[in-house]
């Protein structure tokens, strides 16, 4: 915008009118808190928490808060794991390079375990992150693809509450859904 | 910089608690209880066997599959030990009656790739379903067809349908057809459609990029009018071909079959132009383009020019194709469509083998050697099936003599020895650094 330094008194006339809020004054060091569920605090450049469409969406409402953003759904473990892909994928925005993000991208699931991944998934959700929803909601399928219904439960932590007769009925109605499982 | 605010000791050791009791508990289920659309971006990425596999993971689980908002069914959805076609459909229709009676959402995606003979009334039933249900993908490929399925009239009032593909139906169009706004892409394999419709479908689909037509049944005119087409192929039976309204194409590939009656070739729109003028004569975007020998008589109808009035100054790949060295019509299209690309970088040609020799057509490609043309940009040629017969020997020559920047030739030799390198590099060529590659069938 060009208003701001062509003419000083129209500056004035607008900071009286409606004063600049703090987030339009794009100060690259600018930090953003957040509050994790279960009570860390994580201090975040704002261009990476403005990844999170939550996180923004909240500061979209309420321009001039400087509280801490409470992220009451999301512990600390995968917020830290979401915030170091963000951080990266900015420097990608800034700087396009899609083979190396590629390679960043796939590098940063393979380290993951089963655990974290899934863990990340809801967090991924819950923040709105789309680009890192895609690449977890893949790895993830490329994780169980093939893989038996006793190694998925265990994979999602999900209790089976059927009964045995339940189980093996449904296994006779889908019985063509259990050719070609791998061995777990 | 993530920067952990340090916290109070007594909280950090409460947290660890917390923490190991976790550890000690069975995992939490994360998963189940997300929304539905974060669940189907998982599970539409499995073979849909691995998404039905997830009915027994818990009650929860239990209906999710069947909600999916594409649907894949191929070979591995029925079970190994059913061979036989009808059977092997039921199996499928199985799958499709538990979609039909839990699904409650929109689907984006059906595809059909089964070794199976569909009922035609269970088919007719399911697409009506899944037009209904906003279908944007539907892809139904080979099955064994006995006799062509009549494609439910809803089918062409499902204005958000995107790509379409269809099998061995009869397609007729109903009176409400008013086209398709969405429809990218159409292809048609064995379908029975008369050259109206054909004609009428085509003009009526305003975003049309690519169209794909094989073993058509049998429309005797292919009139493709559609201004956005970037891609066309055609591998099938006509009598006469348009493609002249189509200025955006890119891309263009026709292989021309027999009529299955054996009638003679007609050229319904005669005029005093080559056919060759007529169809590709507007056509200056192409920047890759396939032939058949039999396409290449066709359009070799009238006085082959020496080259196109306009040129093909954006073609970079050209594939002739069952090229047969003693069809004079064929070689003749061939040389003036070669003469025409300037920027021609790849030329891949197929031989038909054939051992007649045809004077007219050694006489017009020894008349090329002493012309003065240079295909000024070529630099990969590959020739596959050639016998040695002397014409194509001379096809060699010409190519070599004038193409300057010629990087490699890759010869393909159908019968006996390959062609020895030494002798390749005794050929009179107006590049210096070409790699022969030499090969025998």
């Amino acid at each position: 915008m060009s208003s701001s330094t062509d003419s000083p008194t129209l500056t004035t006339e607008t900071t009286q009118l409606s004063p600049q809020p703090d987030t339009e004054t794009a100060k690259p060091t600018k930090k953003i808190t957040l509050k994790s569920s279960d009570n860390q605090i994580f201090e975040v450049e704002e261009s990476v928490a403005m990844e999170f469409a939550t996180v923004k969406s909240f500061f979209e409402d309420s321009p001039s808060s400087t509280d801490i953003v409470p992220l009451p759904n999301v512990t600390a473990k995968p917020l830290s794991q979401v915030i170091e892909f963000c951080k990266e994928q900015i420097k990608f925005k800034a700087n396009p390079d899609e083979a190396q993000k590629k390679k960043y991208n796939a590098e940063f699931l393979t380290e993951k375990s089963d655990k974290d991944l899934v863990d990340m998934i809801p967090v991924a959700n819950y923040l709105e992150i789309k680009d890192l929803l895609d690449v977890l909601n893949q790895a993830v399928a490329d994780r169980i693809e093939n893989k038996s219904v006793e190694y998925v439960r265990n994979f999602f932590g999900i209790d089976n509450d059927f009964t045995a007769e339940e189980e093996a009925a449904l296994r006779r109605e889908h019985a063509w859904a259990y050719e070609g499982v791998d061995e777990d | 910089m993530l920067n952990l605010i340090e916290e109070p000791i007594k909280k950090t050791m409460k947290k660890h608690e917390n923490l190991a009791e976790m550890e000690k508990q069975i995992k939490i289920d994360r998963i189940s209880n997300l929304p539905w659309d974060v669940l189907d971006t998982i599970l539409v990425r499995l073979p849909l066997r691995d998404a039905a596999r997830t009915s027994i993971l818990s009650s929860k689980w239990r209906y999710k599959w069947t909600n999916l908002s594409q649907f894949i069914l191929n070979d591995k959805c029925i079970r190994n030990f059913i061979s036989d076609k009808a059977s092997r459909w039921i199996e499928i229709r199985q799958i499709i009656d538990q979609v039909q009676s839990n699904h409650n959402g929109p689907i984006e995606k059906f595809k059909l790739a089964a070794y199976c003979c569909p009922n035609y009334s269970d088919l007719d039933q399911w697409i009506r379903f899944l037009i209904e249900k906003g279908i944007k993908e539907l892809i139904i490929q080979e099955f064994s067809v006995i006799k062509h399925f009549k494609l439910p009239d809803s089918v062409f009032c499902g204005p958000k349908l995107s790509h379409l593909e269809l099998y061995g139906c009869i397609l007729r169009l109903p009176s409400s057809f008013k086209g398709f706004d969405c429809l990218k892409i159409l292809h048609l394999s064995h379908v029975l459609i008369t050259s109206d419709t054909l004609e009428h479908l085509i003009r009526n689909c305003s975003v049309l990029e690519k169209l794909t037509l094989l073993n058509l049944q049998n429309p005797a005119h292919v009139r493709i009018y559609n201004p956005n087409l970037k891609y066309v192929k055609v591998d099938s039976a006509f009598e006469d071909i348009c493609l002249e309204h189509s200025l955006l194409l890119a891309s263009v590939d026709i292989r021309m079959l027999p009529k299955n009656q054996g009638t003679t070739l007609q050229h319904p729109e005669q005029g005093k132009v080559c056919t060759l003028i007529r169809v590709f004569g507007s056509l200056r975007g192409i920047n890759r383009l396939s032939l058949s020998n039999q396409f290449l008589e066709f359009l070799a109808n009238k006085d082959v020019p020496e080259r196109l009035p306009t040129p093909f100054n954006s073609l970079m790949a050209l594939e002739l194709k069952e090229i047969r060295f003693a069809s004079l019509k064929g070689i003749a299209a061939s040389i003036s469509i070669l003469r025409s690309s300037p920027n021609l970088k790849d030329l891949l040609v197929t031989v038909y083998p054939c051992d007649e020799i045809s004077k007219p057509v050694m006489d017009l490609v020894t008349a090329q050697l002493l012309s003065d043309f240079y295909f000024d940009q070529l630099k990969v040629v590959k020739i596959r099936g050639i016998i040695g017969t002397r014409i194509e020997w001379e096809f060699l020559r010409l190519i070599l003599a004038h193409s300057p920047v010629l990087e490699s030739m890759t010869i393909v030799k159908f019968r006996g020895e390959r062609l020895s390198e030494s002798f390749l590099q005794e050929v009179e060529r107006a590049s210096n650094h070409v790699k022969f590659i030499s090969l025998a069938l």
